[in-house]
């Protein structure tokens, strides 16, 4: 029976067995000796939590050697540090290649860097296909790879590892 | 680009939202016909930053709905901040040593802003949404019904967006980290209003404490300068306690202003709103029937961008109330409880802050039952947790996975007044004594 109990008391957790405990001791002493008791408990809580926000802030400050690194680095290389090179990439180069309300479709990309392209050739509508198909105008992004399958007089920029494809007629393009 | 190139522009846009905030507050106090007595120097300039900012960036997006640039907004509202500046120059602030706090904590802070310039946003909810609906707004300067459905949440609401498209605007680049810093001033600005809620209840060495104590946190780290900067959450956690702050220094409309701006920085608002404008209604009906028409304000904050959403077909991918018949709510919900359990007492990101409130509310319940203001925020708190239970509950996602991404961030929403609150709750002894 008391096993059984015993099994019960990890359910109630330290939280609240402590705050039982405190509460219960709290009751059976009075006067002075209960608030001195009291204040010894708000003094080990509020040593708790100073400790744990001085392993914060420790852990804010181990930051810095990392930080330090990228703290003068202009806008554009932070960028390209943390998000990779879609910022120069489709920012930077593919924007400027494309007409008005030209449509680009990204074949076998990841859906991050979906997310990228379509800010960054905001307002141009973007869509995502996984494999190799061309059934609309438009713009189609891929890797080098997939050169062969296109006609070279179509790719308007080939570098860092992908190449774009302007598409007017799409029959033509599939082939 | 270095941060030096990115300091003036930013403090022009923090410029702008304090004027257009202090003229705003002093023609409310006029219109009020009562000056109300400011705790400290910051915590008005707190106050300013975020009415400003709630403001500027709310016209901003209705002026864009009728077609007017962002730009020409901006500029006219940087006309109407010297107008507010000017006239706070006339009036007589003293700087006591109350300020001395930001002074020491200084340091903590300039480190935390290097993390904050040392990247751009990077978040999956930045990248998939938050950032682009920047872009977006600074290469239209206007807002199209259809500026936004090719991102995730295009039901999402424009302060964050505003703030960035306005900040992308001055740079006439997209850049991230000017964001970064812009947004920043939304977390010292609570901070100013944190110390002025504290300065007449806590001893000076303890202020000091406890604001190192809530900007140490874990959680609070990472939405101001860390991994979630450029994420809504922070906004709406900042909001919601400058709200409180105001209704426990007994300033009801002030604080219905900051609250209407919480579903203006994330729809999860709502809910805070409706409880919230609700409670105070009740126990403060004479005071607010006074002033019932300038109460339109405060709901026109509240409820413009809903109306422009439904008025254009978007709603929420997250009520989803038929998901209740599919499958054993019940558990879901018992699993949701649970999951707000393991986060309140996770000391790694929240130290002990809900543990030292809960403790508080169960010892001072006696006096929290007889203090309106304490239970207005109590109420809508309530409120708001039990929404975020019925959104795990009948999320249409995996829920195990949605609330493991999604719990830290709903719980910031409540961080900043749970520990607002924690504060107040402990003083009430002492006055009713």
């Amino acid at each position: 029976m008391i096993g059984k109990l015993q099994a019960l008391l990890p359910l109630l957790g330290w939280f609240y067995l402590s705050a039982l405990g405190i509460a219960c001791i709290s009751y059976i002493f009075s006067g002075n000796v209960r608030r001195r008791y009291l204040q010894l408990v708000v003094i080990g809580c509020l040593l708790a939590a100073s400790y744990l926000s001085y392993q914060s802030i420790r852990q804010e400050l181990s930051f810095l050697p990392e930080v330090k690194k990228t703290i003068k680095h202009p806008f554009r290389e932070k960028i390209i540090e943390t998000n990779g090179g879609e910022f120069e990439l489709y920012y930077e180069k593919i924007r400027p290649l494309l007409t008005e309300k030209e449509r680009v479709y990204l074949i076998g990309q990841h859906t991050k860097i979906y997310h990228f392209a379509r800010m960054y050739l905001y307002p141009h509508g973007v869509s995502f296909f996984d494999t190799l198909q061309m059934p609309s105008p438009g713009v189609y992004i891929m890797s080098d790879g997939e050169e062969k399958n296109v006609n070279k007089s179509d790719i308007i920029y080939k570098g860092s590892g992908i190449i774009a494809v302007r598409v007017n007629d799409p029959v033509k393009g599939q082939e | 680009m270095t941060i030096f190139d990115v300091l003036f522009p930013v403090l022009f846009i923090w410029g702008v939202y304090v004027g257009v905030g202090s003229l705003f507050l002093y023609f409310i106090q006029q219109k009020l016909k009562r000056q109300t007595e400011q705790p400290t120097f910051l915590f008005l300039i707190g106050q300013w930053f975020l009415l400003g900012a709630g403001v500027v960036t709310f016209v901003q997006f209705i002026c864009a709905v009728i077609g007017i640039p962002l730009l020409f907004t901006h500029v006219v509202f940087g006309v109407i901040a010297c107008i507010g500046i000017l006239k706070q120059t006339r009036m007589r602030y003293s700087f006591s040593k109350t300020s001395l706090v930001f002074v020491l904590l200084l340091p903590f802070l300039f480190v935390l802003a290097m993390r904050l310039v040392s990247k751009p946003m990077y978040t999956w909810d930045s990248i998939a949404f938050w950032t682009p609906k920047m872009f977006a707004l600074w290469q239209d300067q206007r807002v199209f019904p259809y500026s936004f459905e090719s991102f995730n949440h295009p039901e999402y609401p424009l302060l964050l967006p505003m703030v960035g498209a306005t900040t992308y605007t001055l740079f006439n680049a997209p850049n991230e980290v000017a964001v970064k810093v812009a947004l920043f001033g939304f977390s010292l600005a609570l901070l100013f209003l944190f110390d002025g809620l504290f300065s007449k209840r806590v001893p000076f060495v303890g202020r000091l404490g406890l604001l190192f104590f809530y900007t140490s946190l874990f959680i609070v780290r990472e939405h101001m300068v860390g991994e979630y900067a450029g994420t809504a959450d922070i906004l709406v956690g900042t909001y919601i306690a400058a709200g409180s702050i105001c209704i426990f220094l007994r300033r009801p409309y002030e604080a219905l202003l900051f609250w209407a701006f919480v579903p203006w920085a994330k729809t999860e608002g709502s809910v805070w709103v409706l409880a919230s404008f609700g409670l105070t209604a009740l126990f403060y009906f004479r005071d607010l029937l006074k002033e019932r028409w300038r109460l339109i304000v405060p709901i026109l904050f509240a409820g413009g961008w809903m109306v422009y959403t439904k008025l254009l077909g978007m709603s929420s991918q997250y009520f989803k109330f038929s998901e209740l018949y599919a499958r054993p709510w019940i558990e879901y919900f018992v699993y949701a409880i649970h999951s707000f359990r393991e986060e309140f007492r996770n000391l790694e990101k929240w130290n002990l802050l809900f543990y030292f409130f809960i403790t508080a509310v169960l010892v001072q319940i006696k006096y929290i039952l007889k203090n309106k203001e304490a239970l207005i925020v109590l109420g809508s708190l309530l409120a708001q947790i039990c929404s975020y239970l019925l959104i795990f509950t009948i999320t249409p996602e995996e829920q195990a996975t949605f609330i493991a991404a999604a719990i830290s961030r709903l719980t910031l929403h409540l961080a900043p007044t749970v520990f607002a609150m924690t504060v107040y709750v402990v003083g009430l002894r002492n006055k009713h004594d």
